[in-house]
């Protein structure tokens, strides 16, 4: 593989075995028909080659854009560097709460890394396809030398050095096709969390260049409703004060980190418990709510939540806790998130102990 | 097409020089995107008379069990005899017309000693027609086989273990649907819940027979469920026997339960739930007890040595005053109407739990009692306002039965003695059919 010279694009997967001094080539984005995902992450042509970069391809339609969010859930301190793909003929459908309607064919792509002192340590990538019912989820799993991920139906367990490099090592969990849903699921159908307007409503560094995120995505018409993002909801940044209350941000925290599940429509609906940002009504959201299919997970703490004692109150209990039988959330969290944490603690301290119905 | 290994499933380019060593220790393993399946069939090419079946075995990883319960064209899967440790929750979701066999009760081992992810063993979502049959789960973390969103549920002759006797760290219910319909719960055995062995919870249309539940803080526990059955049980040395609940807060408020032909023995067990849920608060000797609940029928059951309440009816107000927790469902009605209990046979031994795993409401009862026994049937004394002069409760013909009202609101001032208001019959309800 000596070759040089550019290839045209019809030789493009004839010299797609990796050759780190070859430009990159557009080859367009491929989408594998339904229930039959790729084998390997480069086969989506999501990014260009190396595809370890994560740079996306630039070409005009290819629509791959990177996103942020003001509140991310929280998985083991994990990065995420997030990117979407619209199909340049279609364009998404705009809600002001809720994850927007996205046309069929888009991919939300989330690379999970951490941050080593030898650069960028990539663990996994996840996809979520929107087919013309559903979406679908698939894991990939990076492998030795990061050329590619391979994916992962089944999950996996993998033995990680810890984020800050202090503790020890820990089980970092891949979820399995399954329990993608278990955290992504609406009234039963699997569904995105993270691109709602609040959520997306900020500055991002698009090309060096700092940008209104909403407004650039309805300017390429990744999504149409409104005209500028001027009209949007904005979630606070969870740990900027200068973004929100400390109400709002605690909402905002418990609104991704738990409204996935603990919503009306969600997983956990059998537990009373709804802890997304529109619920208003205080028992729901666990204001000395006696617990319902806790069993060892309540700690032996009397309520959800008990306004003004953080240390009675089970959802900070379910939130310190990294005991697979009480740890919330369920999955994708091994690790204590102290920050998270502390934010919660401040929030339940502030409640008035009137509120206690 | 028996050998899949190796699928020519890619659509470009070969992964011979990609290098497929992952960079951390794969606990477990991940399975290459394979199947091993006995009865094997290639989607594109399938033209199987009969739905096929996958076989999982022992040596199996985790990852690679997960792929074949997860891979569409296995209808059944078996689990051969064995020992399965399992490192995290096993899960099903979207399937219609599954099955998971195992090879009979402590044959077929799953084990969940070693689990560090997830905190269920089996977990079902959004199943149409599942079963799950002849296998053992033992020492889950959190719930053994939990089922939710389901259509169609059946359990048979399913073990859920926990081999920790009554310890608070147990996980919660053994046996566990909840938001289903048509469930069906047979020779099935429960042991070791710290919270209830079998329960069915926000449910449709549930039968609950011919099963044993042990050695639990609750033994049956049917709960905001419309139309259940439970009948020929045998639950014994549970902290309380049988239980049917209405709590507030949930999806849906039950009604129409029917609770016959049980050997409820001897539940005078440890009540070891944590602090914090309502299974802590039962009485440890409890035999059978229904709370807020609405059309119930409890019949021809054997009620023997459940020595603090044999058979109580009360209402949520009880609990709300003896536990202190406000009622704030403006939609929930935390009273009992049209309950039925006749042609019960009771007795009591000298079996009285007084020592630390009674709780602080059963040490209460027995106090006001002082030593001597409290009668076989007890309600709290609260009537609904418009339940008329039976109260919402009728009783007839139970053998050998002791009546006490506790008048709880006025806080055991007044107790009686004398059925007589309530004695009357009530609405036989119809059998539950699960619709198939």
């Amino acid at each position: 593989m000596a070759m040089r010279t550019r290839p045209a694009i019809t030789l493009a997967l004839a010299l797609w075995a990796c050759n780190p001094d070859q430009e990159p080539a557009y080859k367009g984005i491929n989408t594998p028909p339904e229930d039959k995902p790729f084998e390997w992450l480069s086969q989506y042509n999501l990014f260009v080659t190396p595809i370890r970069d994560l740079k996306p391809l630039t070409e005009p339609g290819s629509r791959v854009l990177p996103y942020d969010l003001n509140t991310p859930l929280f998985s083991d301190y994990a990065k995420k560097a997030r990117f979407i793909y619209v199909p340049s003929d279609k364009v998404g459908t705009y809600k002001s709460t809720g994850v927007f309607d996205f046309p069929e064919g888009t991919i939300l792509v989330k690379n999970f890394y951490y941050d080593r002192l030898e650069g960028k340590d990539l663990i996994e990538t996840r996809l979520l396809i929107r087919y013309a019912s559903e979406w679908k989820a698939y894991a990939y799993v990076w492998n030795e030398d990061e050329s590619d991920a391979r994916l992962a139906i089944g999950g996996a367990s993998l033995e990680m050095p810890s984020p800050d490099l202090v503790g020890g090592p820990f089980a970092y969990h891949v979820p399995n096709q399954n329990e993608c849903k278990g955290c992504h699921s609406y009234n039963k159908k699997l569904m995105p969390i993270g691109p709602k307007a609040g959520n997306l409503n900020r500055m991002i560094v698009l090309e060096g260049v700092s940008v209104d995120q909403l407004d650039t995505w309805l300017k390429k018409g990744l999504v149409a409703g409104i005209n500028s993002s001027n009209e949007a909801p904005v979630y606070p940044v969870w740990d900027n004060p200068a973004t929100g209350s400390l109400d709002d941000r605690a909402r905002a925290y418990l609104d991704v980190n738990c409204g996935h599940c603990h919503r009306t429509e969600g997983p956990a609906n059998n537990t009373g418990l709804y802890l997304n940002i529109e619920e208003g009504n205080p028992t729901r959201l666990g204001f000395c709510k006696q617990p319902i299919a806790a069993g060892p997970g309540s700690g032996g703490r009397p309520y959800d939540i008990v306004p003004g004692d953080p240390d009675q109150s089970i959802l900070l209990y379910r939130m310190e806790s990294t005991e697979p039988v009480s740890r919330m959330p369920e999955l994708g969290r091994e690790l204590v998130h102290s920050e998270g944490v502390e934010l919660i603690r401040q929030w339940i301290a502030s409640l008035d102990p009137e509120d206690c119905n | 097409m028996s050998n899949l290994i190796n699928p020519p499933r890619l659509a470009a380019g070969s992964p011979d020089e990609r290098n497929s060593n992952f960079k951390y220790i794969v606990i477990g393993s991940i399975l290459l995107a394979t199947i091993l399946a006995v009865t094997s069939c290639d989607d594109d090419e399938c033209n199987c008379p009969n739905p096929p079946t996958c076989e999982v075995t022992p040596s199996m990883t985790q990852s690679e069990i997960q792929e074949i319960l997860i891979n569409n064209t296995c209808n059944t899967v078996r689990f051969s005899a064995g020992v399965f440790n399992l490192s995290s929750t096993l899960s099903v979701d979207g399937r219609t017309n599954f099955k998971i066999v195992g090879a009979g009760k402590g044959q077929t081992v799953l084990s969940f000693a070693e689990q560090s992810g997830g905190s269920d063993g089996l977990f079902v979502t959004n199943a149409k027609n599942f079963t799950i049959e002849n296998l053992t789960v033992l020492d889950t973390k959190g719930d053994a086989v939990k089922v939710k969103d389901s259509d169609g549920v059946t359990f048979r002759n399913v073990e859920t273990i926990w081999s920790a006797e009554r310890s608070p760290s147990n996980g919660g219910y053994g046996i566990y649907p909840v938001l289903c319909s048509n469930v069906l719960i047979e020779g099935c055995y429960a042991r070791g819940a710290s919270d209830a062995g079998i329960y069915v919870g926000q449910s449709t249309n549930a039968i609950i027979r011919d099963s044993k539940a042990e050695g639990n803080v609750m033994g049956i526990q049917v709960e905001n469920t419309i139309n259940a059955d439970v009948y020929n049980n045998e639950v014994r040395d549970n902290a309380g026997g049988i239980l049917a609940f209405d709590l507030q807060g949930l999806t849906q408020y039950g009604s129409h339960t029917r609770i016959f032909g049980n050997l409820v023995i001897d539940n005078n067990g440890d009540n070891f739930a944590v602090e914090g849920g309502f299974a802590a608060l039962a009485p440890a000797g409890t035999g059978i007890l229904l709370m807020a609940t609405r059309d119930a029928e409890v019949f021809g059951n054997t009620i023997d040595g459940n020595n603090v309440v044999g058979l109580g009816v009360i209402t949520f107000v009880t609990v709300s005053i003896l536990a202190e927790i406000s009622i704030t469902d403006p939609n929930y009605d935390a009273f009992f109407e049209r309950i039925y209990v006749h042609d019960n046979e009771f007795r009591k031994s000298e079996n009285l739990n007084t020592g630390p795993g009674q709780t602080k409401i059963g040490m209460l009862l027995l106090g006001q009692f002082g030593g001597y026994p409290i009668p076989d049937i007890v309600v709290d004394g609260i009537f609904k306002p418009d339940a008329g002069e039976n109260g919402g409760l009728c009783l007839d013909d139970n053998i050998d039965a002791g009546f006490v009202n506790l008048d709880i609101s006025g806080w055991f001032a007044n107790p009686s003695f004398d059925p007589t208001a309530h004695v009357c019959s009530g609405a036989v309800l119809p059998p539950v059919t699960r619709s198939e």
